[in-house]
């Protein structure tokens, strides 16, 4: 056992590890100059002044002596200031992880009932259309752009109906509309997965079996079907937590909220390497890590495992 | 351990309906939370918020060329002068007075008295001194303010409140440049800090508002400074503000922050849209518009293209371009070009003899020069076609007018393709000079902002090698100030400009902000910045 979560360690470090070298490659790859992104389209400066700038911030070193730099830095956990606001890069990341951990949480706290729900009820139902209606639920609100879905929901209920603010401020009120449309194909996911498994389970002798001692189509479902089906659904809980935080990127920029997400985006677009390479270690690392937990908190759920592994 | 576990699930199963009875609740809760909190909508009078289109990274205005940070740092910062958005003339603000020596290698400042900063120090010649010396000293990190002190020799502290600036070479943009947010005043505390920790932390100023509190991407928070009574003569009243917090409110999507002040969850937008501007009316939010200073939208083309090398061809393509076909495309406040320079700029004269829509003169000009009408309509020489790709950032709203411009050209023969580029690839290829066309306009309210984009050395998106007399032309604009010499120099700039066809001016830019009806009293300085110290919120 403690061989095996090692080893996986280990594998997740060098996960990690090549996510930061790709994002370094992939950064000197595109074409991009993030001195001339700073100053902005508007402003028409000397071109020596911006080499000059350039210069100032290391941006003229040798490419494998900034990657050796950061590495080295980002080892001892510092991954330097950030290009773009000179803030640290670690306590922005810091300041922003409570905002999107609340989003996703949020969206969790919808998702997952919905989408079991959603799961469920298709399982449950003996009508054909309606479990037609419900298969095709989850393939319908996957491939409705969350952007459009968040300016949607803000037309409906805030501009239309005042009920919940368009700005992310602190507080619940901010969060509801965020957090559903990160839901709703969050929902998608959880029920996309379960239904496959439903469907399985529900031609396994065992519910044959279970029908036949009287147990209700409702119980045998929930009873019996579900938590065999539900083991796949947890092993996509660390994939749900990168989806989230790739939702995030759109909710938080439509929702004007600050997040991991917002950061990425504001990264990406200004070429602001600390920042993303601080953002990818993070997002990289906490992915690989759900992962091993969730691997080793199968045998919890699933006696077969735990027998096997004893 | 097995056994162990077999109890945790055992207990885990008992949870289960109990797990499922506190989410749904959970879930209940956070509606109606929301629901409650919601209706109580925001207290009218002593508070504005208004939205902001891009995050702010760096508010210390010594430092940073960003339109986001520079409208925040505007509320916090007072400068020497003032200047007027409608007549380009210089007033007074910490300034009272001010005299320029011959040549203008030397001005001389007269300070206002009982001036301080926020953090209680006196705002007196030593602190502006200490405050030129920072911008020189910044160097590269100052892009603007090195522009702006260019040349820059010292200043010194004749008496406390006499400064006198002195300039190794003429420059008579500084005067104008003492207006600008960049060469704002900071307290000589803040100054002591490094310029990380300016960007980073707190900034004490001498303007109308103090700042509270950044929270990265989503506000800014200011409060009024009580006790504020030294704002620009251009101020209809000069006192503290008239609202109490002035919150920044960082919203990059332009949808989200219409229907934000139409719902009147923002009192203003300080960047309305073209395509919004029609929901404008009489009644409900309206629009403020500015046309902004400087040199106009201008195609600037890539001189060591072999087809842009020849003067004919850059001079066919300003003649095939019918700039008053543009008008309905523009936003509130903007118009055809009528010069290099925009109609409020001081030095401006209305010029669009030169600017006329000429198309047999055009085709007579590549007919001489060698052009011909290949096979698809597109004019070839050799191996050369009339084929240029214009590179602009798709986050610009002017690709309608540049898609006319292409139609407007093609029937001279020459084909222009508007290309929009994310903002990453677009600096990159700019940068690297990898275009044939850019289409620029910057914002300045001094003739000698020709300088910054037109000189072989300058950022020179056209690529010249060769100093001429456009170089020659617009550096005598910095050596005079009286009004009639510097229109005469800018005359002769201008000429130069356009007869070498080294810029092509398109239209005039303008700045547009949306206001609730409750809002009054904000008005757009010569830069196009709003200027909130005299705002006033209606309950």
């Amino acid at each position: 056992m403690t061989r095996f979560v090692a080893r996986r360690l280990a594998q997740a470090a060098a996960v990690v590890l090549a996510a930061y070298t790709l994002t370094f490659a992939a950064f000197h790859l595109l074409p991009a100059d993030p001195v001339q992104i700073m100053i902005g389209p508007q402003n028409a400066v000397d071109q020596a002044r911006v080499a000059a700038l350039r210069a100032e911030y290391g941006l003229d070193r040798p490419a494998a002596e900034r990657y050796l730099d950061g590495l080295l830095g980002a080892l001892r956990g510092d991954f330097g200031t950030s290009f773009q606001t000179g803030r640290d890069v670690g306590a922005t990341i810091a300041e922003a992880a409570p905002r999107t951990l609340a989003l996703a949480g949020g969206a969790l706290l919808v998702a997952i009932p919905l989408g079991f729900l959603i799961a469920w009820s298709a399982a449950h139902t003996r009508r054909v259309w309606l479990r037609r209606l419900l298969g095709a639920l989850p393939g319908l609100s996957l491939s409705v752009p969350t952007f459009w879905l968040g300016l949607v929901l803000l037309q409906a209920f805030s501009f239309g109906l005042p009920l919940f603010p368009a700005r992310g401020e602190d507080g619940l009120a901010g969060l509801v509309l965020p957090a559903v449309t990160l839901a709703l194909p969050s929902s998608a996911f959880v029920a996309q997965v379960l239904l496959e498994r439903l469907t399985v389970e529900m031609r396994q002798p065992y519910v044959d079996t279970a029908r036949a001692k009287g147990a209700s189509r409702a119980r045998a479902v929930t009873a019996h079907a579900l938590r065999n089906a539900a083991m796949p659904a947890l092993t996509m809980t660390a994939l749900l937590a990168g989806w989230l935080l790739a939702g995030s990127v759109v909710v938080e920029t439509v929702f004007a909220r600050n997040g991991l997400g917002r950061l990425i985006e504001s990264a990406v677009t200004t070429r602001d390497l600390s920042m993303l390479q601080g953002l990818v270690v993070v997002s990289t690392a906490v992915v690989t890590l759900l992962t091993l937990a969730v691997d080793l908190a199968h045998p919890l759920v699933d006696p077969r495992l735990r027998e096997r592994a004893a | 351990m097995g056994i162990g576990i077999v109890g945790f699930r055992a207990r885990a199963h008992r949870l289960v309906p109990v797990l499922r009875l506190i989410s749904v609740l959970a879930c209940g809760a956070v509606l109606v939370a929301g629901c409650a909190t919601a209706d109580a909508g925001r207290p009218a009078g002593d508070a504005l918020t208004v939205g902001l289109a891009a995050p702010v990274s760096c508010l210390d205005p010594h430092q940073t060329p960003q339109t986001s940070n520079l409208h925040v740092s505007r509320q916090l910062v007072d400068s020497l002068t003032d200047q007027d958005p409608r007549t380009g003339e210089i007033v007074p603000w910490l300034a009272t007075s001010w005299q320029v020596g011959e040549e203008a290698k030397r001005f001389t400042f007269t300070l206002r008295d009982g001036v301080t900063f926020s953090d209680g120090t006196p705002l007196d010649a030593a602190a502006v001194v200490a405050n030129l010396d920072d911008i020189a000293k910044l160097g590269a990190r100052s892009p603007l303010g090195a522009g702006y002190l260019a040349g820059y020799a010292g200043a010194s502290a004749l008496d406390a409140k006499t400064v006198e600036v002195r300039f190794d070479v003429p420059s008579g943009q500084f005067l104008q440049a003492t207006s600008m947010v960049t060469l704002g005043m900071l307290s000589p505390g803040t100054l002591g800090k490094t310029p990380e920790q300016r960007c980073a932390g707190t900034l004490a100023g001498s303007g109308p508002f103090v700042l509270d509190r950044v929270a990265l991407n989503e506000e800014v928070r200011l409060s009024a400074r009580t006790g504020y009574a030294w704002a620009s003569e251009l101020a209809t009243h000069r006192g503290a503000p008239r609202v109490r917090t002035l919150t920044f409110a960082i919203v990059t999507d332009p949808s989200v922050r219409h229907g934000s002040l139409l719902s009147g969850q923002l009192d203003a937008d300080l960047q309305v849209l073209e395509q919004n501007q029609r929901s404008f009316g009489e009644q409900g939010p309206r629009l403020l518009s500015g046309t902004r200073p400087g040199i106009v939208f201008t195609l600037l083309p890539n001189e060591t293209r072999p087809a842009l090398h020849d003067l004919s061809v850059r001079r066919a393509i300003g003649a095939a371009l019918d700039r008053s076909r543009f008008a309905p495309l523009l936003a509130a406040g903007e118009r055809p070009a009528t010069d290099v320079l925009a109609t409020t700029t001081p030095g401006y004269a209305d010029r669009s003899a030169d600017l006329a829509y000429a198309p047999d003169e055009a085709v007579r000009l590549l007919d001489a020069a060698g052009w011909r009408r290949g096979p698809d309509g597109v004019r070839v020489k050799g191996s050369q076609r009339l084929s240029f790709e214009l590179v602009y950032s798709a986050n610009e709203p002017y690709g309608s007018v540049y898609q006319l411009m292409a139609q407007q050209l093609a029937e001279a023969g020459i084909e222009l393709r508007p290309t929009p580029l994310d903002d990453a690839t677009n600096s990159a290829r700019q940068g690297a000079g990898d275009y044939d066309f850019v289409s620029w306009a910057v914002t300045r309210g001094d003739p000698t902002v020709l300088a910054t984009v037109y000189p072989v050395r300058s950022a020179n998106p056209q690529r010249r090698t060769k100093p001429d007399e456009v170089d020659s032309t617009i550096a005598e604009i910095a050596t005079v100030l009286d009004p009639a010499e510097r229109a005469e120099a800018v005359a002769a700039a201008a000429e130069a400009i356009i007869s070498g066809g080294h810029g092509i001016p398109l239209f005039e830019q303008a700045s547009s902000i949306g206001l609730a009806a409750r809002v009054t009293g904000v008005r757009l300085d010569a830069s196009g910045r709003p200027i909130f110290q005299d705002a006033e919120v209606r309950a």
